[in-house]
């Protein structure tokens, strides 16, 4: 029995050490995973949503509520949807948060935005590009990122492009994660490419989402000799395919999706293996208005602020402006903001247009930039009009 | 006390004190029973019987997708669909011991081969469009009692109270009728209970499934309960591993001891998280880790074990 009380008592007194509260403020929430497989994608967007209270606040809170300051509680789904649904039932019930902001993946935003339905309390999805949560269905969530036919929209833009370069590249192969992203966008990208009589298929082939290596698929891919190479996946994904293509001696153009071909973290991580790459994205960080909250992410958390950081800060950023201009934080006020709120084409940090919700809450302005890694920079090539750089066509790992 | 009267009287408590928890407390009242009662169905084979699952996220999953694919596709209750959910969850439990443990596999390689089964079927359900693919399967909010849905939170801690009661009295029945005696045989030396004139290959299949069946009862209630299922989710191996963890914790074999196990971890795992993870990324599993190697440490016999011990000290 001693040795129970002895236990018990442990860790009471352990978690007592780190049980402080925060002074009264304006409480959000944001879910993400913080630890378990989507760490990495859930951590870049937490950091973005710290970085833009943190402005927030230090540019005197919310001016039309008396400089009311923001504070964030955090909750981490672990990379699981039951978790998901409890920290958003805590950050709702427990903390009373007026607004909550998650998660990085869809199978932890469908859940996590059903609590919030049940709950009446405005969400916004920050990352996740699940067509199914602004279809109509749900009527507490706004999504400020895209949807999955919007990066295969930018895919095909990215083809042409490459076709306007040089028309003789017409073999394509397709590497797509076994995953619910991949199989998703591998539907869409079959169903298009199949309508498409100037580009020939050569293989689709799938990886595991999970695998430690992609040798394998990659020389199924080497296999079907294509020309062009569209790669869907995440950051992991994007430093296990260059690797293998440089051991398989395998120089085809690249096409990623943004965080397997455009996270500035690649150079670091594959140094040139990833020039010349082309990256379908819904961030940019050349753009001017990017370029600030670039410094700032850097300054703060000294790493480049990424893909899912930028989606989590702009996200917040949504949020923030429909909380100030919402008459009180009640949430049929704050829902009344956001179907309001508007973002102008010089205040975006993303690659979208504008921002300006339709009655589902999907963004009216969306938009995809297609990046290129050219010698020690990440350069936007597309559209023209947002270019920073003309786009190089280039083999994998070549001079 | 007798356990029959014992349990009843602590699930009266239970249901009793469910109503003056907060929301949240409800919603951890509701993962408590949920994962006790997958722990106590895997104590079933794992504990009873010694043979150890690592894919039990197999039943889970198929009972949560039966029963939501018969709702969204058919309209079928989910009430019906739990009903089913444990025939199937039995059926593959049979199925699964049959072709396995006719074979003689046993300890490490029955546990590969039931983790192999559950990972199959995740990669089987993740490329079939009729069950929402990768994708998953939301369920639209729709709360009413024929659709095993409720508007508060406790109507959840009642359901999953009675899927773990369900549980546990299975487990009483089994422990005081000759099965009980069948699956100790096993455990302890195989080959003197087939001495003894037991069907060893019949005991172990009795006991997958059973195991099955009541596993498979979860997936239905945790499936209208977070109103999403993907495969990764139910039949990931996560899953089976928190079984696994709960069942070391709690005591393994012992009557109550995964019981236990989850009665300890889960809302310790919901504190720490609560609590910590907004500091530093991770920081609760660590100290999540430390406290489970304090248990181990400390009570190599599982919290069942150190209770007992407890007890028996008291009364010498």
């Amino acid at each position: 029995m001693k040795r129970m009380v002895g236990f018990f008592l442990s860790t009471t007194v352990l978690l007592a050490a780190f049980n402080t509260n925060a002074a009264d403020a304006v409480k959000v929430g944001a879910v993400y995973a913080l630890t378990g497989p989507g760490a990495v994608g859930g951590g870049d967007g937490m950091r973005g949503t710290e970085l833009a209270i943190e402005e927030a606040n230090a540019s005197g809170g919310l001016k039309n509520h008396g400089g009311a300051q923001i504070e964030l509680v955090k909750g981490d789904s672990q990379s699981k949807p039951v978790n998901a649904v409890g920290e958003t039932e805590r950050l709702i019930n427990q903390d009373k948060v007026v607004l909550i902001m998650g998660a990085a993946t869809s199978n932890e935003t469908v859940p996590l935005s059903q609590v919030a339905e049940k709950y009446g309390i405005p969400h916004i999805n920050t990352i996740p590009q699940q067509e199914s949560m602004t279809n109509g269905s749900l009527k507490w969530t706004w999504s400020t990122t895209l949807i999955d036919s919007d990066y295969v929209a930018g895919i095909f833009h990215a083809l042409d492009m490459i076709h306007k370069l040089d028309p003789k590249k017409t073999k394509i192969a397709v590497l797509c994660p076994d995953n619910e992203y991949g199989i998703e966008m591998g539907k869409q990208l079959k169903a298009q490419l199949a309508d498409r009589k100037d580009l020939k298929v050569v293989s689709f082939i799938d990886y595991g989402a999970a695998a430690q290596d992609l040798l394998q698929p990659a020389l199924k891919v080497k296999a079907s000799q294509p020309d062009i190479v569209i790669q869907v996946g995440y950051f992991r994904a994007g430093v296990l395919a260059s690797k293998a293509y440089e051991q398989l001696d395998f120089h085809p153009i690249v096409i990623g999706t943004g965080g397997m071909s455009g996270d500035p973290k690649l150079r670091k991580e594959i140094g040139k293996l990833v020039a010349w790459q082309f990256a379908v994205t819904p961030f940019s960080a050349d753009l001017p208005a990017a370029q600030k909250t670039g410094a700032a992410f850097e300054k703060k958390f000294q790493q480049p602020l990424t893909l899912n950081s930028a989606l989590g800060y702009f996200g917040t950023k949504v949020a923030i402006r429909a909380l100030d201009s919402a008459k009180s934080f009640k949430p049929a006020d704050i829902a009344d903001a956001l179907r309001k709120v508007k973002f102008r084409k010089d205040e975006m940090i993303t690659s979208s247009d504008y921002i300006e919700f339709d009655q589902n809450g999907r963004n009216k302005g969306r938009d995809t930039t297609i990046t290129q890694f050219q010698g020690d920079k990440l350069v936007t090539v597309w559209p023209p009009e947002k270019a920073t750089a003309k786009p190089v066509l280039k083999n994998f790992n070549t001079p | 006390m007798k356990p029959m009267l014992l349990l009843g009287a602590v699930i009266a408590l239970l249901a009793a004190l469910a109503p003056f928890l907060s929301i949240y407390g409800q919603h951890i009242f509701v993962l408590v029973a949920l994962y006790g009662a997958v722990a106590l169905a895997w104590n079933i084979l794992g504990g009873m019987a010694g043979q150890m699952s690592l894919g039990h996220a197999l039943f889970v999953g198929a009972g949560a997708y039966l029963s939501t694919a018969l709702y969204l596709k058919l309209g079928v209750s989910p009430w019906i669909g739990l009903v089913l959910a444990a025939c199937l969850g039995g059926a593959l439990g049979a199925l699964m011991g049959y072709t396995v443990f006719r074979r003689k596999l046993s300890g490490v390689y029955f546990a590969l081969v039931t983790l192999a089964l559950a990972e199959m079927t995740l990669h089987i359900v993740s490329n079939v469009s009729a069950l929402g693919a990768a994708n998953g399967l939301a369920i639209p909010a729709r709360p009413s009692l024929a659709n095993l849905q409720f508007t508060s939170k406790l109507g959840y801690c009642y359901a999953a109270l009675a899927v773990l009661t369900v549980a546990a009295i299975v487990i009483i029945v089994i422990h005081r009728t000759r099965l009980g005696y069948v699956f100790l045989a096993i455990r302890e030396n195989e080959r003197s209970a087939a001495a003894l004139g037991i069907d060893v290959v019949q005991g172990k299949v009795i006991a997958a499934a059973i195991s099955g069946a009541l596993a498979a009862l979860v997936g239905p209630i945790y499936a209208n309960y977070v109103l999403f299922i993907d495969p990764e989710s139910v039949f990931g191996i996560t899953l089976s591993i928190d079984a696994l963890l709960f069942s070391f914790v709690g005591g393994l074999g012992s009557l109550f001891g995964p019981l236990l196990g989850t009665v300890v971890l889960v809302p310790l795992t919901e504190l720490l998280r609560g609590m910590l993870a907004g500091r530093l990324a991770g920081i609760h599993l660590i100290v999540y880790g430390v406290i489970l190697v304090l248990v181990m440490r400390l009570a190599p016999r599982g919290l069942w074990g150190l209770l007992s011990d407890a007890i028996a000290r008291r009364r010498a």
